[in-house]
């Protein structure tokens, strides 16, 4: 039985450097468009603290943790 | 040149019929470059310009994709040592070594490695955590100031506000902040390139190696503590087994402490200048200072202090018509490109509630500003503070305001200021 995530990862494109910081730190949930900007590869994450190493490497603050089904913003 | 009938190769160099001048540093270009950087956007986006011997890019999704493509590199450091001479390059020999360790000359994969380690020293959170003793130096610095006679405002507080904060990032007493400032000037001088001063290469040489002797010492200490700070973190951070060398340390140490410096100086600088000339955007701050977030990347993109970005092509493209060779050197300009009305709606007017933060005044791609957070967190408390507690804000005397001649940045050599009375700190 495979349980609900929980939560959701979004990344705000409006405010994307381009960095690839969040690339290199969670290559399974994070790429990049052709133009070098986040695409969310895999949205539904169980290993929230390695996503939050991930989320604290953007440098414009662009992605966040939010929960599932209410869309609140859980981190940062 | 006149093109040939029926050509379909692009374009080699210019062959626009309307004449433009090369001068980036004229007078009137460094009190003001954006007229001139408007008439290359219409007329000549991708220029060469055979003065400096560089491609000028001024449309902003032509710098905002070559930030982004790696087939420009950003190692400038190379190329200059093999044009130097043997003694010039013995006599900056050392302060090329720190360069070329410097993130901001690096490509791929040196520079993903060492990004991510020193990234992971210098996040978001490591800067919110200095919020407050950030709002401590700057209530210190306005504290210091009198109303009598004109204040020159760079000088007594957006200058010293920077380096204060970073050094005290690093983990430098306070006793020994003013030696910083001597040796960020001189290092400062070489790096953005202030023409007017002929001696440069001497004090910078001279600057860099007190600086990294200093920092040396510092380094050995924090190697043997685990020092809450942020050469603590350098030390500390780790990417799997792999950490910064003593010597990486040591150059992301300069690095911040010489970025941390003169651009947030800059930044703080003209946006006094700017909200002043705006008294109905000065007023609208005034009564809502929640909007200080979207002002400062108003403030970056309305006259920001990153002007120009230099770029070598590793691999020939092309862009707009022009073939762009390996081996050439390429200008990018955020300044040209914040105010590129192809991007930004009447790109010519401060609009501190303008609700589009797509300006390039920090880069993009992998070299986007390391330090970008911190000039953010700086340049807001700085910028709140001084509106609220210097009441009657003016600049007196706007006609003798001069700008730094200098290619790579734009910055306000003072800003006499007047104002009625200080404030106390609340």
């Amino acid at each position: 039985m495979s349980a609900t995530p929980r939560f959701k990862v979004r990344a705000d494109r409006t405010r994307c450097a381009g960095t690839s910081q969040c690339v290199l730190a969670h290559p399974y949930v994070f790429g990049t468009d052709a133009s070098g900007f986040v695409l969310v590869k895999h949205d539904h994450v169980d290993d929230v603290p390695a996503l939050r190493e991930a989320l604290d490497m953007c440098p414009t603050q662009a992605l966040s943790l939010v929960d599932a089904e209410t869309n609140e913003v859980l981190y940062p | 040149m006149e093109p040939e009938m029926g050509r379909t190769e692009p374009a080699d160099r210019n062959d626009q019929i309307i004449v433009i001048d090369d001068h980036l540093l004229s007078v009137e270009r460094v009190r003001d470059p954006y007229p001139y950087f408007r008439q290359l956007q219409e007329h000549d986006p991708v220029r060469w310009n055979e003065r400096y011997r560089s491609w000028v890019i001024t449309r902003y999704d032509d710098v905002a994709a070559c930030f982004r493509d790696l087939r420009l590199s950003s190692d400038r450091i190379t190329p200059y040592r093999a044009n130097r001479d043997g003694g010039e390059r013995h006599e900056l020999s050392q302060v090329l070594d720190v360069l070329s360790g410097w993130l901001v000359f690096k490509d791929p994969p040196d520079h993903t490695r060492l990004r991510r380690l020193v990234q992971k020293a210098f996040t978001v959170k490591t800067v919110e955590r200095w919020r407050g003793r950030i709002q401590e130096v700057v209530d210190e610095l306005i504290d210091e100031l009198t109303p009598e006679s004109t204040t020159d405002i760079v000088r007594e507080f957006a200058y010293p506000l920077p380096a204060i904060v970073i050094a005290e990032m690093l983990g430098v007493p306070p006793s020994d902040r003013d030696l910083f400032k001597g040796w960020s000037d001189d290092i400062t001088a070489l790096v953005f390139g202030a023409m007017d001063e002929p001696d440069r290469h001497e004090r910078a040489a001279a600057g860099m190696a007190e600086l990294v002797s200093y920092l040396s010492g510092l380094l050995e200490e924090h190697q043997h503590s685990e020092a809450d700070d942020l050469m603590g973190s350098l030390v500390a951070a780790r990417d799997d087994d792999d950490a910064l060398t003593a010597d990486e340390v040591l150059a992301t140490c300069v690095l911040l402490l010489f970025g941390g410096h003169e651009t947030t100086s800059s930044l703080i600088g003209s946006s006094v200048h700017a909200l002043v000339h705006h008294p109905d955007q000065l007023h609208d701050l005034m009564t809502d200072p929640t909007i200080i977030g979207p002002a400062i990347e108003e403030f970056l993109r309305f006259d920001g202090p990153a002007k120009v970005s230099v770029r070598m092509v590793r691999e020939s493209f092309e862009l707009q018509g022009r073939k762009i060779r390996s081996g050439e050197r390429v200008f990018l300009v955020p300044s040209a490109a914040n105010r590129d009305p192809r991007r930004f709606r009447d790109p010519d007017r401060l609009d501190l509630r303008r609700d589009d933060h797509a300006h390039l005044g920090f880069g993009g791609g992998i070299h986007y500003c390391l330090g970008a957070p911190l000039a953010r967190v700086e340049a807001g408390i700085a910028i709140s503070s001084l509106i609220r507690r210097l009441p009657g804000l003016s600049i007196p005397d706007p006609a003798s305001l001069q700008w730094q001649p200098t290619l790579l940045s734009r910055s306000l050599r003072s800003l006499p200021v007047a104002f009625d009375r200080v404030e106390p700190a609340p």
